[in-house]
């Protein structure tokens, strides 16, 4: 199989990194391998100055309240976790939207088996937030809401300022999961009223994969459940109550950190608002592109995406056949079928198959949309014959 | 009276107190004899694949009394299966029983006096070793030659003899490798030739069942002289049978001085993981399977080959077909996508059927 030319799955994950991202992971290796925080001679002394670097620049992108509150994680689903299952008790009253991801979904699910009392916001027909629904959710009482910022599936912004003030106004904190709009949509905590914010490294922030970050506001106390090696009261036995070293127990990603300093750097200079900017420009001529195409269907918010994804379908071709296709024939890498995020699937009116979800990154360009948008003219004509499309695929997979 | 007499003299005794032994038969044969016979109740068999050529071979060696009979496939019997595979019925395809676990049944049925060992996996690098532990010989029904070039090395690396044996259409062969004795696989067939099987499958070209018949007791003679420790007797031909032609060929098979395997012990397969990668596809009822880089498929005649058979469709990026109730992409360069299921042993399955392997 080769590689794939056009890369169009930058929802999953950015690629490519920009250069300084690989230099700073390489330097990081070669030249500052020792373990952060550890000891005393230099090469720990600077690994640990370039893990805290990287804080710094995390706080900075995200005008977070303070560094110690920035806590690196494995990716943006293990900072959900640590948030969610360490701040959510039994009885403890939860908001959520309605189209999260698994990774708030699922540990929610598991928080509401435990005792907690967990309500799922409506959409809208325009496949956005009900703020009515959630506004009256939340009169009923509320202890934490938590949503996604933009929709991994259909590139819907969640109206962000106002949910954190109706969270507020109810004493509710409010959890928000920022996978798809940290880097690209400009995130300020203390203006927005966010009082803990999961990302990933990997996605807008352009790191390497393997990393996450949550960012806390001052006040949430979350409680650890991995404790072990911190490198600071090493003579007690109680695992640090001080951030960060509260919840990074064990040694730290010093190369993935690195890189995902190196990627912050980057998204800043390149500037956020206008990296998300192009994106959605380049999201717009694209769906200015599959409209007209015959058997076509748009899913979210066709007329004007407000960010880099778009979802949509061709009728009679599967969504799993269409990846591959694009793939194979094509080179044209994009992400089919549930993009773990069912109730997004069943809020847009996809679900059980699924969509192609093309997102677009920092490196596309108006040629990577024009090969998209040719590539699936010829197969919504038939691909050559009509061998690729006909209803026994979608037979197929309801099996 | 010589050794011999004396031990048929002790065995007709023996018979008379107690009423014809179940292996009376077996044992009067001078080359087996008591002595042979308790060899034979002492071994570990592995049958190695459970269609028509494995099926057989189980049914023999239960039969001659193998101590431990321990069959393997990943496969679920279908209708398609009881023109040849001895062991299946009806029900067995109305159920779709493991097959592992209905010839068992049924063996059960015939000889519930040995122990039967039933492995429902496919046969790859991290299983193959631990289905072979403690064979004293593994006997070959596979369906594809990536598969018995695992097992190859994996005979060879623990000294365990194994019998090769195939069948398709109107023609068949075998071998056996004693290891350090005999050539092995890896001597007489090239690198290429393991690494996959053309899209010619019983699936897509067919096979007589008086082939796989006959293939398979070759395989369990050979299978029984190794329990019995003849191994000084076993065949050391490339042996091939065309039964529609009535020819029958035997091709010397010479050790390489420098095969990879049992000369150099190179292990390659073993040691470089799954060959055929699956991912299923996020929520959905499809499974990919990646062959490797190396893989070469002759895009060409798949298509002619599942032609004979299918109605199939196709348009120079893909063939497109369905074949047992599941719906199959193949893409030029061997990837495929199964639908239907979200079980990759399954679309492994159906891929070495229909695509080879």
């Amino acid at each position: 199989m080769s590689a794939p030319v056009v890369y169009l799955d930058n929802a999953a994950t950015t690629w490519p990194k920009p250069e300084p991202v690989y230099a700073a992971m390489d330097a990081a290796m070669r030249e500052h391998g020792g373990n952060p925080g550890r000891a005393s001679h230099r090469l720990s002394v600077a690994a640990q100055k370039l893990v805290e670097d990287a804080r710094q620049d995390v706080r900075r992108v995200f005008n977070a309240p303070s560094a110690e509150r920035v806590v690196f994680t494995l990716n943006c689903t293990d900072a959900l976790c640590l948030a969610l299952k360490g701040l959510i008790k039994p009885g403890d009253r939860v908001v959520t939207g309605p189209f999260e991801h698994n990774s708030v979904a699922r540990p929610l699910h598991s928080l509401r088996r435990a005792g907690a009392a967990v309500t799922q916001c409506q959409a809208t027909s325009g496949a956005s937030i009900d703020l009515d629904h959630f506004r009256d959710l939340c009169r009923q009482g509320v202890d934490y809401v938590v949503m996604s910022h933009v929709s991994n599936v259909t590139g819907c912004m969640t109206p962000v300022g106002e949910i954190a003030a109706i969270a507020h106004e109810r004493g509710a904190s409010f959890i928000l999961d920022a996978a798809q709009s940290a880097g690209s949509v400009e995130i300020d905590m203390v203006r927005l009223g966010i009082d803990a914010l999961a990302a990933p490294g990997h996605k807008g922030l352009c790191g390497p994969m393997g990393t996450g970050v949550l960012v806390l506001s001052a006040n949430l106390p979350v409680a650890p459940f991995r404790e072990g090696g911190s490198g600071i009261d090493s003579a007690s036995e109680e695992h640090p109550q001080r951030y960060p070293w509260r919840l990074e127990g064990g040694t730290l990603n010093v190369p993935g950190i690195a890189g995902l300093g190196a990627g912050v750097r980057f998204i800043e200079c390149a500037g956020i608002r206008a990296v998300g900017e192009r994106e959605a420009a380049l999201a717009r001529a694209l769906v200015g592109g599959l409209t007209p195409i015959d058997g076509v269907r748009i899913f979210g918010s066709a007329a004007r995406p407000e960010t880099g994804v778009v979802s949509f379908r061709i009728d009679g071709v599967d969504v799993a056949l269409t990846g591959a296709i694009l793939d194979e024939s094509y080179g044209i890498a994009v992400r089919t079928g549930l993009h773990c995020a069912p109730a997004a699937h069943r809020a847009i009116g996809s679900f059980p198959e699924g969509t192609v979800r093309v997102s677009l990154g920092p490196f596309n360009s108006e040629a990577d949309v024009a090969a998209l948008v040719s590539a699936v003219r010829d197969i919504a004509a038939g691909f050559g014959t009509r061998c690729a499309s006909g209803s026994n695929a979608r037979a197929a997979s309801r099996q | 009276m010589n050794e011999r007499d004396t031990e048929s003299f002790a065995m007709a005794a023996a018979n008379t107190r107690t009423g014809a032994s179940r292996y009376d038969r077996q044992t009067r044969v001078k080359e087996i004899g008591a002595a042979g016979q308790a060899r034979i109740a002492a071994s570990v068999a592995v049958v190695a694949g459970l269609g028509a050529l494995g099926t057989t071979i189980a049914n023999l060696l239960a039969r001659a009394g193998v101590g431990t009979l321990r069959l393997v496939d990943r496969d679920f019997v279908e209708r398609s299966n009881l023109q040849r595979q001895c062991l299946y019925d009806e029900e067995d395809a109305a159920q779709s029983r493991p097959k592992a676990e209905a010839a068992i049944a049924r063996l059960n049925r015939v000889n519930s006096e040995i122990r039967y060992e039933a492995i429902v996996d496919d046969i790859n690098p991290s299983s193959v070793e631990r289905i072979l532990a403690g064979a004293t010989v593994l006997v070959d029904g596979l369906d594809n030659f990536h598969a018995r070039a695992l097992v190859n090395e994996a005979c060879v690396k623990h000294g365990i003899p194994w019998v090769y044996g195939a069948g398709l259409a109107t023609y068949g062969s075998t071998a056996t490798v004693v290891p350090g004795v005999t050539a092995c696989l890896r001597c007489v067939m090239p690198a290429a030739a393991l690494e996959a099987t053309l899209p010619l499958t019983c699936e897509t070209v067919g096979v007589l069942g008086p082939v796989t018949s006959f293939v398979a007791s070759w395989q369990a003679s050979e299978a029984l002289k190794i329990m019995v420790g003849a191994k000084e007797e076993v065949c050391r031909d490339l042996v091939h049978f065309e039964l529609w032609q009535n020819e029958v060929a035997r091709l010397p098979a010479r050790r390489a001085h420098d095969c990879e395997v049992c000369v150099k012990r190179q292990f390659a397969l073993l040691e470089r993981g799954d060959r055929l990668m699956t991912t299923s596809l996020c929520g959905r009822d499809v499974v990919q399977v990646v062959p490797p880089a190396s893989f070469k498929l002759d895009f060409g005649l798949l298509r002619d080959t599942l032609s004979r058979s299918l109605k199939v469709q196709e348009n120079g990026h893909l063939v497109r077909f369905r074949a047992d109730d599941h719906d199959m992409v193949v893409f030029p360069d061997g990837r495929a996508m199964v639908f239907g299921t979200a079980d990759s042993k399954q679309a492994l399955s159906l891929y070495g059927k229909y695509v080879g392997g």
